[in-house]
């Protein structure tokens, strides 16, 4: 039973925590969301090459928890929902992902969606499931989960840039 | 050397001239018996041959019933070599020429006929029956059959059944040369001579295996079947040698007297006897030995099985204390964390609600209930029982993680706990081991580490905190689980067989139920969440740290004198003093603030002990200090779910959902 994606892009509770640590060090959590930007574009394309290449599901399970650890950490609970499903299809432990449409409909009404996220989203997250129990599969299923981090990524970011006043 | 005993008592018996068996009142003679004078009975016939008796035909008969009258007390006996004077007088007196007769030269007789010697003579003049018992007697005496060679002239004269006797001293017209002939005696005889003469004189002795009425040795020659060596010798008995001859060498061989040998020898009913008895222990033994053997055996196998039982014994109390400790740990956690407690997995662990006592008193009475169940009837647990009851309770546990769970992660966490454990103000300088690969999850995590006065050092797998941990003493360890090279569980099981006391917290996303129980099983203390709030890790702290004195404190401490306080540090927020009331009291601000104002608790400890203690786990060491103030200390994990349900502010939430101030 895969639990249910949280409706907020960002966790305040936990984000703000971090965001109070700026008093005594300013930027201090303005680097680390730069930092964790970085690390998820780079992440998306280790997964990417995984998809597409390597086919490692174990590898993917592991990018996929790195991703999950660092966004959840900063409250971004969409991106680390998406990772932790990732994570347990690249260890086989979920054998199925919701779809484009359900999880679109969880986003909070006044997101905004460019048209470049949802053309990448579509791009990626479309195709006929195989109908076999291998390998391909989970790495479908990978794809479009992988799909939906990028979106959720892209969402918060600019949430994000939008709380610290400039583009990140 | 092998001889039959029984065929040798019997033959000794002929030997001696004894007809009837007196087995029933034979007994074997203690070597201690006194020696018996030999020297009247010996002397005796020898007085007697110097006056020769006149030889009359059916002597014999005269002789035989002067050993009547031998029993009855007569002083005569008859001279020892009287067969030979026998012989002699018939050979003297040439009776039968035709039968027997001196040979020419005169230092021989010879006997012509031996058919009619055996009808005619025998009978008259000697106890013998047949001719071989005549020349047996012969031997006995010493005469030797003189083997006729072919072609020899006297074969013409004596016929070729003739059997001619020599003897050096038996020779004709020469009466004192019978003196010098002899029955070849043994001392055997001689004691038993002796023995006659002791039932003579009205004085019976212990030995009865001789001729109750003293037959004269000399005359007791007869059909004797001495053959101590027939079995080895046999082939070599010649008609020289009587067998008699060969029983005396033997003895001699043997190196004792016929008297000892007949001493020691017994009836064959008392043989038979002894025999059957031997053989009947002899079996006894053999059982007993295949008894014993058996006994062995089974002791071993019982050795083995107890040696099982109590291994399992050991394993199953490991398994149980690891498992009570890691179920205490996860109801405190829940129990923190605002989860309800159902009061049926109490039940079943003999932890009662509302108990007043602590969970270490529980822990034991759990221990006890467990020992008791495995001292029930059967006696015996077997590993798979051991395993049954472990899994019985791993099962319980995940029962309640199952049900718990769900509601565990973002579930808002206790107010007032929250509160109490925000307001409590660790000391500074605790040095903390940050054990994580994510940069973000380090940056934040340290952050709020030296928020709370901590010193963090970080590293970024487990294979260097392994290595760090060697080198150094930390207060405190935060661990990730996922990591490269070395994950977080393996790292802190190998810590653990260096360092059992540094609190090891496990920080993670991974709250599967089966992850979480393996975590504490490999000796992490206790579990963090992630993603954990400032809060989150504060609790860890206090829960850990609170009421500690940093290591760098006490070594600094130690290096100074140290002054004897009566109040010493409370070294478990979950030592609490069975008995005390705190569980249905939690900390308040005032206690908390009066704990803080202590002086500066002094190290009195020695080495490492009791600085850190595992988590829930209760120290019993007696004499670890307790704080005397701490009656109405509340610790959260003492709470009992009745507690949690009556505090009002249980299901506030108010750092939820907040977005920030723009």
């Amino acid at each position: 039973m895969i639990e249910p994606m949280p409706v907020e892009i960002i966790n305040w509770g936990i984000l703000n925590e971090i965001i109070s640590m700026d008093e005594d060090d300013p930027d201090f959590s303005k680097g680390l969301i730069i930092q964790f930007i970085d690390q998820a574009e780079t992440t998306f394309g280790e997964m990417d090459e995984q998809l597409n290449n390597n086919k490692d599901l174990s590898e993917l399970e592991k990018l996929g928890h790195f991703l999950k650890g660092s966004s959840a950490a900063l409250g971004l609970q969409r991106i680390a929902w998406s990772c932790e499903r990732i994570q347990n299809l690249g260890r086989k432990a979920e054998k199925s992902f919701p779809s484009k449409e359900q999880l679109l409909d969880t986003l909070p009404a006044d997101t905004e969606l460019t048209d470049s996220d949802k053309a990448n989203y579509d791009k990626s997250n479309s195709g006929v499931p195989p109908t076999t129990d291998d390998d391909d599969l989970y790495l479908f299923l990978i794809k479009r989960a992988l799909a939906q981090a990028r979106l959720e990524f892209q969402v918060a970011r600019r949430e994000l840039s939008t709380y610290y006043n400039e583009v990140l | 050397m092998s001889f039959d005993p029984n065929n040798l008592e019997i033959n000794l018996r002929a030997d001696l001239g004894i007809n009837q068996p007196q087995t029933e009142s034979m007994t074997t003679r203690p070597p201690t018996e006194p020696p018996i004078t030999l020297q009247p009975q010996q002397q005796q016939p020898i007085k007697q041959e110097m006056t020769p008796k006149p030889t009359i035909p059916g002597t014999t008969q005269t002789t035989f019933n002067n050993n009547k009258s031998n029993n009855n007390g007569a002083p005569s006996k008859p001279p020892s070599n009287e067969f030979v004077r026998k012989l002699y007088n018939i050979l003297e007196s040439n009776l039968y020429p035709d039968i027997v007769r001196w040979t020419d030269n005169g230092d021989s007789f010879v006997v012509l006929d031996t058919g009619k010697f055996t009808t005619q003579i025998l009978p008259n003049h000697f106890k013998h029956s047949n001719f071989a018992s005549f020349v047996r007697q012969l031997n006995k005496y010493d005469f030797h059959k003189i083997k006729k060679k072919p072609n020899e002239e006297q074969r013409s004269q004596t016929g070729e059944l003739s059997w001619e006797f020599k003897h050096p001293f038996f020779k004709i017209h020469d009466v004192a040369g019978l003196d010098r002939i002899k029955r070849k005696l043994s001392n055997a005889k001689r004691a038993a001579a002796a023995a006659a003469a002791g039932i003579n004189n009205g004085t019976p002795l212990p030995i009865n295996a001789v001729s109750p009425g003293g037959t004269p040795i000399g005359n007791g020659t007869s059909a004797s079947n001495i053959n101590i060596h027939r079995n080895g010798r046999h082939g070599h008995v010649s008609h020289g040698h009587t067998r008699h001859e060969i029983l005396n060498a033997g003895l001699s061989q043997l190196g004792i007297t016929k008297e000892q040998f007949l001493s020691h020898t017994v009836s064959r009913e008392t043989y038979t006897t002894l025999r059957k008895r031997v053989e009947n222990l002899e079996k006894q033994l053999e059982i007993s030995k295949n008894e014993i053997f058996i006994g062995k055996v089974e002791n071993q196998k019982l050795n083995s099985k107890y040696n099982t039982v109590v291994e399992s014994l050991i394993t199953f109390k490991t398994v149980n204390e690891n498992l009570i400790n890691n179920f205490n740990i996860l109801c405190s956690v829940l129990s923190q964390n605002g989860i309800k407690v159902p009061e049926g997995l109490y039940e079943q662990t003999n932890i009662t609600p509302n108990d007043g006592k602590s969970i270490s008193d529980n822990n034991n009475n759990i221990i006890k209930s467990e020992i008791q169940l495995l001292e029930t009837p059967n006696g015996i647990t077997s590993p798979d029982q051991n395993r049954m009851l472990s899994f019985n309770m791993l099962a319980n546990t995940n029962n309640l993680l199952n049900n718990q769970m769900d509601g565990l992660v973002g579930t808002p966490l206790m107010k007032e706990t929250r509160k109490d454990i925000q307001n409590t103000v660790l000391r500074k300088g605790f040095h903390v081991l940050l054990v994580e690969d994510d940069t973000i999850s380090i940056q934040l995590c340290s952050k709020f580490l030296r928020k709370y006065g901590c010193t963090v050092e970080v590293v970024t797998d487990g294979l260097s905190a392994i290595s760090t941990l060697e080198k150094t003493r930390f207060d405190l360890v935060l661990m990730d689980i996922v990591m490269p090279n070395l994950d977080g569980a393996t790292a802190t099981s190998i810590i653990r067989n260096f360092d059992n006391q540094t609190p090891i917290i496990a920080m993670t996303g991974n709250i599967d139920d089966q992850d979480l129980i393996t975590y504490l099983q490999h000796g992490m203390n206790d579990i963090l969440a992630k993603p954990f709030t400032r809060d989150d890790l504060h609790t860890m702290l206090v829960r850990y740290l609170k009421n500690r004195e940093p290591l760098s404190e006490q070594q600094r401490m130690q290096s100074q004198p140290a002054q004897s306080l009566p109040q010493q540090p409370q070294q478990l927020s979950q030592n609490v003093t069975p008995g005390s009331n705190n569980t249905q009291s939690p900390m308040n601000q005032s206690q908390i603030g009066q704990m803080n104002i202590q002086p500066p608790q002094q190290n009195v400890q020695t080495g490492g002990s009791g600085r850190h203690t595992q988590g829930l786990v209760h120290d019993n060491n007696p004499s670890l200090p307790t704080l005397n103030m701490d009656d109405n200390l509340g610790v959260p994990m003492t709470q009992t779910p009745h507690a949690l349900l009556a505090d009002t502010n249980f299901l506030e939430d108010e750092h939820i959902d907040k977005k920030p101030h723009l």
